[in-house]
């Protein structure tokens, strides 16, 4: 049962979308900022090439998405994730993938850990973009996922 | 589900996660972050300030989904005080303690019981259980990401606390 990965999928999406308004409230955008978002959109869909058993090689070097490239990512993420998880079977996301990780060790993971691994990850770094944003004179985006229930009247479930 | 059972699932030796398997296993993840954490502070030269504020805050708001979660009753934010170094250090596996307790014996339906409480604004809101335990641990995430900031300015070794490192050192990761 994964009650809730897809419910993280999209709050990833509108968290992300905040996010990039926060940084357009930055009288310079910071750079530093926008590394860690570019990387998260990356882990995204690094993890998606590994539950896919794809080649891993092409992540060996950092995109660095420019701040449109970054925005033109997060809709995209949206439906490739919420497209995996509608389409997957609870056996399906409690089987393991193995692949090389990015210090060359082979190690073998659920799919459902990887999928709640990288929006996590996102999480973790959108909280260091707020302290960026802030002290760069911009408006912190306020991403808890509480504040999504509200803003999307995702609420009661019912 | 019985302990035993619940203990098995932690340890991914069954396939099917009910939801406080599932929950289980955030909360002992974020147990061990927060350990992380509490490590990198301490490789400091001198402790940052903000960063012990922010531990403190995160923990400090577990109490009030906490008691929200078993009581019903909100917090009057103006009545928790932050937390020392010392406090926080004590207050994680106390923590830890209690979700797992809070826990252990719900069923599924439980998790999507919907309750309304006063929020920090005075406002009637209304939520799911297993929302505010996502909410929870979600935000432990977002502060530790400021945490580990902080804690490299301070010249110290920020935690690497990803959710798949956790899976790995605790050998929690496949069946």
């Amino acid at each position: 049962m994964n009650p809730s990965l897809l419910d993280i999928v999209k709050f990833n999406t509108w968290a992300n979308n905040k996010c990039v308004e926060s940084l357009r409230s930055c009288p310079g955008i910071p750079n530093e900022a926008l590394i860690r978002l570019s990387h998260i959109l990356e882990n995204n869909w690094y993890v998606y090439d590994i539950i896919h058993e794809r080649d891993l090689h092409k992540w060996d070097d950092d995109r660095n998405y420019t701040f449109e490239e970054c925005i033109a990512e997060i809709p995209k993420i949206d439906y490739a994730f919420t497209e995996l998880l509608q389409d997957m079977t609870e056996e399906q996301l409690a089987r393991t993938v193995t692949f090389r990780n990015v210090v060359g060790e082979v190690v073998e993971r659920r799919i459902s850990d990887l999928i709640f691994h990288t929006f996590d990850h996102c999480t973790y770094h959108r909280g260091q973009i707020a302290s960026l944003v802030r002290n760069a004179g911009g408006e912190p985006a306020r991403t808890w996922f509480n504040r999504w229930i509200t803003e999307t009247e995702r609420g009661t479930k019912s | 589900m019985r302990a035993e059972d619940l203990d098995a699932c932690l340890r991914c030796e069954v396939l099917t996660l009910h939801m406080n398997s599932y929950y289980g296993r955030l909360f002992q993840f974020d147990r061990w972050a927060n350990l992380e954490v509490i490590g990198s502070l301490k490789t400091c030269p001198e402790m940052p300030r903000k960063a012990v504020a922010l531990l403190s805050h995160y923990l400090q708001e577990q109490w009030v989904a906490h008691k929200l979660l078993t009581t019903g009753q909100a917090t009057n934010r103006n009545d928790i005080a932050e937390l020392s170094f010392e406090q926080c250090q004590a207050e994680v596996e106390k923590l830890a303690d209690a979700w797992r307790n809070y826990l252990l014996g719900k069923s599924d339906e439980q998790f999507e019981t919907s309750f309304t409480y006063l929020n920090a604004v005075g406002r009637p809101t209304e939520r799911v259980v297993s929302d505010l335990l996502t909410d929870i641990v979600d935000h432990g995430t977002y502060h530790r990401g400021q945490i580990a900031s902080l804690v490299r300015h301070a010249g110290g070794e920020p935690a690497k606390t990803w959710f798949t490192r956790w899976v790995k050192e605790t050998r929690r990761g496949t069946s």
